[in-house]
């Protein structure tokens, strides 16, 4: 009869009554060498608690001559489990070509249940950087198995006798964290075998090795096994593999580990003694090829260094991410009492409020923009071409500008030209991408700033997308107002760095917001009085005073500069946004800046303005009313801004490159459409929450009421946007001129065109030269602009042009302004023959919509003398009395014939001359530029101030600020509410 | 907090009323160095052993020039007025183009071929002129004087338009005018038509200031000359203002250019208002076909304007005379003109006997108020009811001045001059035209975009 109660897989779990352990008879000595922080006591409790007690425990220095089967080495801050011996022994006993086989060294028990491996095995990198086989931290779960290795810990290896006796112990001149790779690698050479075991547990509780000695022995292992024929070059690039990571950690912000890097790179290069015993202990060894092969294959391969870099960067850009997405909003049991493996939060089936929003912004900005991709310039009513290269923008900044109307070259647009660098060089992609990817970016921005303001997810989210209509509802989109567009964006990333900062004080956050106010002073001077004003009413409540100076004194690295003489020149600009005099000069009413219409053309239909911004300023009133505490501030700066954009639109200022203009009010309908936003969700959050269970009353109908309100705005906002937010840019060619006139304006005698156009009732004209205007050009001073005599000239010669006065004067003076072609855009009849009777000039050609008359020898330079011989810069010039050039005059203008310098003359008309004294030969000519020492100081301030600004390697202690969560939902005793809730 | 609040809408409703109640700063008005520009006018002139031949220019602003065409070395001449007698060739006139400036010529002669009164205004050279209502044959001379104010050629094309279509004229394509010359086409012998022809004049290359001189024969007896005035070019609406009061001939010419037959209404735009001329409400003219149609019963004598409309493109003009009798009749001729302008300022030097009138005719179905002034007074408002004419007497003098603002308004202006010259009735209109640049009334602005 069968037991069927026996156990039918007992057999798996028996051992054989005769089956005794292979290591009983042989034996194994504990060295327990002692530490300077700790004593042996732990260590000897933790033995005597072993199941396989080994046959002797020595405590003291481990002797290179102990006689012993096995040794078992211990540091008197070891705790070695009490099964670890046996594991180990166990291993060796399956494994018996094993010589060196170390344990799984764990971390200090933690909550709950759970190891975590500190350090499994060990290798070296050819960088000299100690690594183990996994990386420390993980939970281990018996993923692991026994598993070769090119070292293991001295702290709980286990030894075969013969081998230590070989290899003579341990080298005594490393420190103890390197000691076990310096065995184990060379045992490996010796033939033998290294093998780490996970089975066995080992708690080392000693401390972190100096960072210096650590990296010095690293070296000097790398150094030590370098293959012979490297020499000098081996070790050279070991000296620069740690100069560029100690570059590196400085900027990641980690001078910990940048100084030992550089400490530790010292002393291996001064420390002889333990270079010598290294190399000593590697040399007493005779390798054979095969041990070598196996050595070279435990070690990380080739590029694994830069694959952990990567690894490192892909996970600090997660946890950027991180910044965005929503967290549950309660705190649960599991998050309480768990570990750190616990969950956290509430999950959310519902779809992410990020994911939402981002998905559809992206998807309306390319419905909206549909017509404005492919090939040619972006340009709008206050968007002029970019140039095709952003070395283009780089040297127009590095390049003076001549003549004497204090014009510099703006830093803005040198700004503009750098960041293109991210766009493939390609200032035309950076600027569409803001323009018409403005919406969704500005969402993003705002919405990583609202989920810290409030609770709900979803309410961040359709606030943000409210704030991101601002620039499509305020006209900046349709205007092509790069400044204003980016300016959208970047407002609500300094809010969010400013209340990090404010919370958690980090020179990160003040490098971050320091080139935040670079930026917005570059193209808005009159920010620093802002910026300059908070910072010292900050700095006096909280001091912090070096981090504040570095946010407020950033601006200076532009507005100290050579654009300082402009901008006293032309104290207009303070006050305005770039390229000032492309906005019109009409004045807008009051009521437009209120409802958020910062241009007359290419804002929406009033209605549209009308529902929009009323409902923003109703329910951000309700929301100011409900919480004045939080939501009051955000409506005050509302009305701030507005008041401020209304009072600018009143008053026209002289702006570069010389022109009365009216300041815009764009930025500042920003600022105000943002806080109003900001004061209606702030001020109305987690009403919902208040009125679940309440009785019906007029808040739930006030508060549905806002709902649809808002959901009005949303669509109709995004509507508009899609329809006709972008109608007024354009893409396309950058001039209108016929292909011939624009090849003159770049041949090797280029001259300019004088354009005229009739349009809209008016007769707009301008000289264009080289490649046309283009973005930057305008406030640096288009065509002679240097020159107020030359810009006065053009303006008659434009005048007696077109009232057809056809008197002799007209050619000669566009030979002054050297002019070689007159083009006329549109016009009747009689004003193409009015042009055309001007005389000396060319026989005009085109069609109906254009004509073109060429002005003979003509150009940017010619000789005059007993005729008039067009010539450039590098060309022959003949016999003549003097060279002059279609140039703002200046000093610095100068100009050689076959090498010859010639001397400056004063002409009497605009323009700039040279006596050419009877010489004829090779010309050329140029204007003498400073040396650009200025220039390589931003540039410097910029890169300490993006090195501050940029991600550190480790995360921040204590996590972001904490979100904002919901109250617990009360209940009410039974008593009489107020029809609307909010603070008292 | 709430406090704070309200203090802040309470600051921006402020703000919003400032700026209601305060002015708005205006960028300063960009003022050309060049209020000095000069536009050149050609009046007509030539020597003559029986007639007297007067010029006369007059400018509000300083700058006034003249020159003879073939040396254009310029004279000052200081004052604003310049009466220049018995020129022997045209006379270029420059005038700041900022100032009310005109030129009046004037002819007078008791006998011989030049017999009457007649007058031409100075005008600046164009691409393009129509003539309406020319007599080319043995009993009409037509004289087309071509004067280049400008130092380089220019190439003049010239189509007639007759009874039955589009002429075919030999030579009248590719006349070359040189620089700072004249050149003076007969047209009767080439033309030969007994009938009233249109001519276009254009210019291919360059520009020319075009004028007709038509002197009217019976047999070998004179029966006066006179400038046939510049017509405006063809349009589906055209008023001819200047119709004198009192006897003689007056007669409608209308050339239809197009492709197709006309029909064009004809109202006359009288003292009284507006009426219809009976048996010619509506008549038609032929594609390519000039018509003549008699008027003297229709307008009784009456002074007035005509004003056509058409569905077609169309030029037209008026031939008449001052008198029944042959001995005492003095031809006029008017033409469809562009509205008066802005602001003008013609001497007619007819002397101090001649009658001087100006006639407005009002073609807009609203009244129209128009400045008419004469001599250094100023300038009276003249109410011109809508559809209707207005007499205004001109204050006798040597060579009165005639000053006229129409700005904003459709009104034509003409001046009718008349004086007994010997036995004859002499009777001339000047049609008044403000100066106008090609771009006149356009804003000039800098935008560093343009061509970009």
């Amino acid at each position: 009869m069968t037991d069927n109660t026996a156990d039918l897989w007992a057999w798996l779990y028996a051992e054989a009554d005769d089956q005794t352990p292979v290591w009983a008879d042989v034996t194994c000595v504990a060295v327990v060498e002692p530490t300077a922080h700790a004593d042996v006591t732990a260590c000897l409790a933790a033995l005597e608690a072993s199941d396989v007690q080994p046959d002797r425990v020595v405590i003291g220095s481990v002797e290179a001559d102990l006689d012993a089967d096995w040794v078992w080495l211990l540091s008197a801050t070891a705790r070695p489990a009490p099964d670890a011996l046996r594991h180990l022994l166990t291993a060796v006993e399956r494994h018996p070509e094993f010589d060196v086989i170390g344990p799984l060294l764990i971390e200090p028990r933690r909550r709950g249940p759970g190891v975590m491996i500190s350090q499994f095995g060990q290798t070296l990198s050819a960088g000299g950087r100690l690594r183990g086989l996994v990386e420390p931290g993980e939970l281990f779960q018996g993923q692991l198995e026994t598993t070769d290795a090119l070292g293991v810990d001295a702290c709980g290896m286990l030894v075969r006798g013969s081998t230590w006796k070989q290899l003579g112990g341990l080298n005594d001149t490393l420190p103890p964290s390197h000691r076990g790779i310096d065995f184990g690698w060379r045992a490996t050479l010796a033939g033998a075998r290294v093998a780490v075991e996970p089975s066995a547990h080992v708690v080392d509780r000693s401390p972190e090795p100096d960072g210096g000695d650590a990296r010095a022995a690293g070296l000097a292992l790398a150094a030590g096994h370098q293959r012979k024929g490297l020499g000098w070059l081996g070790r050279a690039g070991l000296v620069l593999g740690s100069l560029l990571a100690a570059l590196g950690y400085l900027i990641g912000k980690d001078p910990h580990r940048a100084g030992d890097e550089l400490t530790g790179l010292w002393r291996w290069l001064t420390d002889s003694r333990l270079r010598a015993s290294v190399a000593a202990g590697v040399a007493a060894v005779a390798a054979s090829p095969e041990a070598l092969a196996r050595a070279k294959a435990l070690r990380p391969a080739r590029w694994s260094g830069l694959r952990r870099v990567a690894e490192a960067a892909t996970g600090r850009f997660s946890s950027w991410l991180a910044t965005f997405t929503e967290r549950g909003h309660t705190v649960g049991l599991d998050e309480m009492t768990g570990d750190d493996f616990a969950p956290q939060g509430t999950t959310d089936p519902r779809l992410s409020a990020l994911l939402v929003g981002l998905v559809a912004t992206i998807a309306l900005a390319l419905a909206a923009g549909r017509s404005l991709f492919g090939a040619g310039s972006l340009q709008g009513s206050q968007l002029p071409a970019a140039p095709s290269g952003w070395l283009d923008l780089i040297g127009d900044y590095l390049t003076r500008v001549p003549g004497g109307a204090s014009l510099t070259p703006t830093p803005w647009a040198g700004l503009f030209g750098l960041a293109s660098f991210v766009t493939a060089g390609r200032p035309d992609w950076l600027a569409s991408a803001a323009l018409l990817g403005c919406v969704p970016l500005a969402w993003l921005a705002a919405f990583r700033w609202f989920r810290q303001l409030l609770a709900s997810a979803t309410v961040a989210g359709v606030a943000a997308f409210c704030y991101a209509l601002l620039p499509v509802l305020s006209g900046i989109v349709n205007t092509g107002s790069l400044a204003a567009a980016l300016w959208t964006v970047l407002l609500p990333i300094a809010a969010y760095s400013a209340t990090h900062w404010v919370a958690r004080p980090s020179w990160r956050g003040a490098g971050v917001l320091g080139l935040w106010s670079l930026l917005a002073c570059a193209a808005f001077p009159l920010l620093w009085v802002v910026v300059l004003g908070l910072a010292v009413i900050v700095g006096l409540r909280r001091g912090r005073w070096g981090q504040l100076a570095v946010m407020a004194a950033s601006p200076l690295l532009v507005l100290v500069s050579p654009w300082a003489t402009t901008l006293v020149a032309y104290p207009g600009r303070l006050v305005t946004g770039i390229e000032p005099s492309l906005a019109p000069t009409a004045a807008l009413p009051p009521w437009d800046v209120l409802l958020g219409r910062g241009v007359a053309a290419g804002a929406p239909p009033l209605w549209l303005s009308l529902a929009v911004f009323g409902t923003f300023w109703l329910v951000a009133l309700a929301g100011a009313l409900r919480r004045p505490r939080w939501a009051g501030p955000a409506f005050v700066v509302a009305t701030v801004a507005a008041v401020v954009a209304i009072a600018l639109g009143r008053f026209v200022v002289w702006v570069p490159p010389g022109a009365w203009a009216r300041p815009q009010p764009l930025a500042w309908i920003v600022v105000m459409g943002g806080a109003l936003v900001c004061a209606a969700a702030v001020g109305l959050d987690g009403i919902g929450g208040e009125l679940r269970g309440a009785t019906l009353g007029l808040r739930h109908l006030g508060t549905l009421s806002v709902v649809v309100a808002l959901s009005a705005v949303v669509v109709l906002g995004a509507g508009w946007w899609v329809v006709a937010g972008q109608s007024e840019l354009s893409r396309g060619r950058v001039s209108s001129v016929p292909a011939f006139v624009s090849n003159a304006q770049v041949s090797a005698t280029p001259g300019r065109t004088l354009a005229l156009e009739i349009r809209e009732g008016q007769v707009a004209w301008s000289l264009q030269q080289d490649d046309f205007v283009r973005l930057g050009d305008i406030e640096r001073g288009p065509v002679l602009s240097g020159d107020p005599a030359a810009a006065a000239l053009a303006a008659s010669v434009v005048t007696r042009l077109t009232a057809g006065s056809a008197d002799d004067d007209l050619l000669d003076d566009l030979v002054t302004l050297g002019v070689s072609h007159v083009w006329l855009g549109g016009g009747s009849p009689a004003l193409r023959t009015a042009i055309g009777n001007t005389p000396g000039l060319g026989v005009g050609t085109g069609d109906d919509a254009s004509t073109v008359w060429p002005v003979p020898e003509s150009g940017r330079a010619v000789v005059l003398g007993e005729s008039r011989t067009l010539v450039g810069n590098g060309g022959e010039v003949p016999v003549g009395r003097t060279v002059r050039l279609a140039e703002a005059a200046d000093p610095d203008w100068w100009a050689t014939v076959a090498g010859q310098p010639l001397a400056q003359v004063a002409a009497g008309e605009p323009g700039q001359s040279f006596d050419l004294a009877g010489r004829s030969g090779p010309l050329e000519f140029g204007l003498r530029q400073p040396v650009p020492w200025w220039a390589w100081l931003q540039a410097l301030g910029l890169a300490v101030l993006m090195v501050l600004a940029a991600p550190s390697l480790t995360r921040r202690p204590g996590g972001d600020v904490a979100r904002r969560v919901d109250a617990p939902q009360r209940v009410e005793a039974a008593a009489p509410r107020r029809a609307f809730g909010g603070e008292a | 907090m709430r406090r704070v609040i309200v203090v802040s809408i309470a600051v921006l409703a402020a703000a919003v009323a400032a700026a209601l109640a305060l002015p708005v700063q205006q960028p300063p008005v960009a003022v050309t160095a060049d209020d000095d520009i000069a536009i050149s006018l050609l009046c007509q002139s030539f020597k003559a052993a029986s007639a007297e031949v007067t010029v006369a220019a007059a400018s509000t602003g300083e700058g006034l020039r003249t020159a003879s065409l073939s040396r254009p070395d310029r004279v000052d001449e200081p004052g604003g007025v310049a009466v220049l007698r018995d020129r022997a060739e045209p006379v270029v006139v420059t005038v700041p183009r900022s100032a009310a400036s005109g030129g009046v010529s004037v002819v007078a002669a008791q006998a011989g071929p030049e017999r009457g009164l007649s007058a031409a205004t100075c005008l600046a050279p164009v691409t393009e002129q129509w003539f309406a209502g020319v007599l080319a044959n043995p009993s009409a001379q037509a004289q087309l004087v071509l004067a280049n104010l400008d130092s380089t050629e220019a190439a003049v094309d010239v189509t007639v338009y007759g009874r039955s279509g589009r002429l075919s004229v030999a030579g009248s394509r590719g006349i070359v005018v040189a620089g700072n010359s004249l050149t003076t086409v007969s047209l009767a012998a080439a033309i030969a038509a007994s009938d009233a022809v249109t001519l276009h004049v254009a210019s291919s290359q360059g520009r020319v200031s075009a004028a007709l001189r038509q002197r009217s024969w019976e047999g070998t007896t004179p029966l006066g000359a006179e400038w046939l005035p510049t017509a405006v070019a063809p349009a589906r609406s055209l008023v001819i203002p200047g119709i004198p009061a009192g006897p003689g001939s007056r007669e409608l010419v209308i050339t239809n250019p197009g492709d197709r037959t006309a029909s064009v209404n004809v109202d006359l735009l009288g003292t009284s208002g507006r009426s219809d001329i009976a048996g010619l409400e509506e008549v038609e003219v032929p594609a390519g076909a000039t018509r003549t149609f008699d008027l003297t019963n229709g307008l009784a004598e009456q002074p007035g304007g005509l004003r056509l409309t058409s569905q077609w493109p169309i030029t037209a003009g008026i031939r008449g005379n001052s008198a029944t009798e042959p001995a005492q009749r003095d031809p006029f001729l008017l033409a469809a003109l562009e509205p008066v302008g802005s602001d003008g300022q013609w001497p007619v030097p007819v002397g101090r006997q001649a009658g001087v009138e100006v006639l407005l005719s009002n073609p807009d179905t609203a009244d129209a108020r128009v400045a008419v002034g004469s001599g250094a007074g100023p300038a009276d408002e003249v109410v011109v009811p809508a559809g209707g004419s207005v007499v205004v007497p001109v204050r006798a003098a040597a060579t009165p001045l005639v000053r006229v603002k129409g700005a904003g308004t459709q009104v034509r202006a003409a001046v009718v001059a008349s004086r007994m010259v010997g036995d004859v009735r002499g009777l001339a209109v000047v049609p008044l035209v403000a100066l106008a640049s090609p771009a006149e009334g356009l804003p000039i602005v800098y935008d560093p975009r343009t061509g970009a």
